[in-house]
């Protein structure tokens, strides 16, 4: 289009047309702005004077006292210093936790989202129960699967585990290590796997049943059904929501807590269990939030590449 | 419903015998179907059942069905659901814990409607950028918000109080009700404001007339999406409410755990029940909406 044609298209949008542009721009910040004056006061705020400035200060805990400032060490304390130690082992376990949780999610969901969209009897019903686990706040479900997981009588899991593993008897599945680092994932796994189920379920249901007919009648067995419609038909929503888990996994606290207390010593001590633990155990929040910092480090590339693939049909 | 094909292709694997159609795959099916609910179900069962048995039930048959292989605890004096009310303060945890998800749901929707109203319907300057800064604290770990909060918090006088709990829970369910909003209101047809708006309607007013009353099952599923989440979180209701009686279930039990682990162990388990209960028939109540808010619009994406 010429500068011409443009200017004559200008001229002839009404005096009307251009006052609600104006207001309309207007309205935008006005209908935001509960939203921004809200996220301001209790999320920018604080992530900044009370986040990354806490970092660089020594915190006393007389809310009248002026925190001093120690410049980096805090930083120091996890990296090089006595808290280097536990911050590279938690790291590690992170990892692994990240490493064994979210593909055990990934597999449970997919199934549990193929059988429920087989025809079954009361399907809905069995869909709804499907979702009794992502209902159960983390706490009550880390505390029962924490209980299971006791040397006792009424230790299922435990009992269960021990028929075909040697698991020491004092302390049971929580507090003897390699043992505790699994207990934490079934608990995790029960609890979380519901998300991926749910959009799972409607991935699966969104594939139409003619192409599964026609492969069908080419002769394609389940197992080249599933790899090569099911599968395809949801590669984007797999990645996403991995990534999403992966995110949301490391950050949370409730479970580790329950089920262990981050224990034996620091075994299940994932980073945020660490920070948890530093800041309201140990009240040394500059550390913590030191440690919150180095953590985000981590964490915020995965948010931007979430953040970019959520905003690249604009 | 079998057409042409469908039977040519049963004749088929028939004559071949065994096949997956007929009669490898309805048994698996109901075999997973089995052990998914099993394992799903147990730990609820196993809550349950525990709740109505006296510690010392508890040791000899933990799996024993209520009514069925024991007769509960309920009019002996001892049951756990009625002495909680005596030893534990469960009425007012239970109470606060209500207070505290319905606040921050209504909060948090409220604000979101017109957040994600102006991010999918209005154009004004830093749109994209204004949208992700809002957006981006969803995906932020909690434990990383906990410390600015709680500082926050205690600077202000706010913790021990419901006013604060509502306000650190808005900080992780507004920017996830603003997304879920935001993908409705992209689907909405876009000359619905249009034709509101060639009736005489203003801009606002088509907000409220057209496009509100219409939302109304998206801003249900949000609203219980925000509660869900107030109820299950424990970390922010943690370090918020410090003072035993102003924090909800989820550290409640935690504390209970600690004072009372084997020989009350039944009041353990009635309180995990009850934390669990009331969003598990929540969810099975409304799982259409639930449903439907976590896939449509930005809900498949997460």
């Amino acid at each position: 289009m010429s500068a011409v044609s443009e200017d004559i298209a200008q001229r002839d949008r009404s005096f009307r047309d251009r006052v609600l542009e104006e207001y309309g721009g207007l309205q935008g910040i006005l209908f935001l702005l509960p939203t921004l004056v809200l996220l301001t006061g209790i999320v920018f705020y604080p992530m900044v004077v009370n986040g990354f400035l806490l970092s660089f200060k020594q915190f006393t805990l007389n809310p009248d006292a002026v925190d001093p400032w120690v410049g980096l060490e805090n930083y120091e304390y996890w990296l090089f210093g006595q808290g280097q130690s536990l911050f590279l082992f938690s790291l590690k376990m992170t990892l692994l936790y990240e490493l064994v949780v979210v593909p055990f999610d990934l597999v449970v969901a997919l199934a549990a989202a193929l059988v429920m969209n087989e025809s079954l009897p009361a399907r809905p019903f069995w869909r709804g129960l499907m979702l009794a686990g992502y209902a159960s706040p983390a706490i009550a479900a880390g505390l029962v699967w924490g209980t299971m997981e006791q040397a006792a009588t009424y230790g299922l899991v435990y009992n269960t585990l021990n028929i075909f593993f040697d698991i020491p008897a004092s302390g049971g599945i929580t507090s003897n290590t390699p043992w505790a680092f699994w207990g934490v994932v079934i608990a995790k796994v029960w609890r979380d796997f519901g998300f991926m189920y749910v959009v799972f379920l409607a991935g699966v249901q969104s594939i139409p049943t003619e192409l599964y007919e026609i492969a069908k009648v080419d002769g394609a067995g389940p197992v080249q059904r599933f790899r090569y419609i099911t599968l395809p038909h949801l590669r984007t929503v797999i990645v996403t929501v991995v990534m999403i888990r992966t995110v949301f996994t490391v950050g949370k606290v409730a479970i580790p807590w329950a089920v262990t207390q981050g224990g034996p010593v620091n075994y299940t001590t994932f980073l945020g269990v660490a920070i948890f633990k530093s800041a309201f155990l140990n009240w040394s929040m500059g550390q913590a939030a030191a440690l919150g910092m180095l953590f985000a480090v981590g964490i915020i590339p995965l948010i931007l590449i979430w953040v970019r693939t959520e905003t690249e049909d604009y | 419903m079998s057409t042409d094909t469908d039977r040519r292709f049963e004749f088929e694997t028939d004559q071949s015998g065994w096949s997956w159609e007929t009669h490898y795959k309805p048994v698996l099916k109901y075999i997973s179907l089995a052990v998914l609910m099993v394992w799903m179900l147990l730990p609820v069962y196993y809550t349950f059942a525990n709740s109505l048995k006296t510690p010392e039930m508890i040791f000899t048959q933990p799996l024993g069905i209520p009514f069925v292989t024991f007769d509960p605890v309920a009019f002996s004096g001892r049951n756990a659901w009625r002495t909680m009310w005596d030893a534990f303060p469960f009425v007012e945890y239970t109470l606060a814990t209500f207070i505290v998800s319905v606040g921050t749901a209504g909060l948090a929707t409220v604000a979101a409607v017109f957040a994600a109203y102006s991010f999918a319907r209005l154009d004004y300057p830093f749109k994209n950028s204004l949208f992700v800064l809002s957006v981006a604290g969803f995906m932020f770990p909690i434990v990383l918000l906990a410390i600015p909060i709680f500082v926050l918090m205690q600077e202000l006088g706010l913790l021990n109080t419901y006013v604060g709990m509502i306000l650190a829970f808005t900080a992780f369910t507004l920017p996830y009700n603003i997304w879920l909003l935001r993908g409705f209101f992209e689907e909405l047809p876009d000359n619905l404001e249009e034709s509101a708006r060639v009736d005489g309607c203003t801009q606002i007013g088509a907000f409220f007339r057209v496009i509100l009353p219409l939302s109304r099952p998206a801003l249900a599923s949000v609203f219980l999406l925000a509660f869900l989440l107030a109820w299950h979180n424990y970390l922010m209701a943690f370090i918020i409410g410090q003072d035993p009686l102003h924090t909800t279930l989820a550290p409640a039990l935690l504390e209970l755990k600690g004072t009372f682990f084997v020989r009350n162990f039944h009041y353990i388990m009635a309180g995990t029940f009850l934390s669990m209960i009331v969003p598990i028939t929540m969810y099975m109540y409304l799982q259409k909406y639930l449903v439907e808010g976590l896939s449509s619009g930005g809900g498949v994406k997460g």
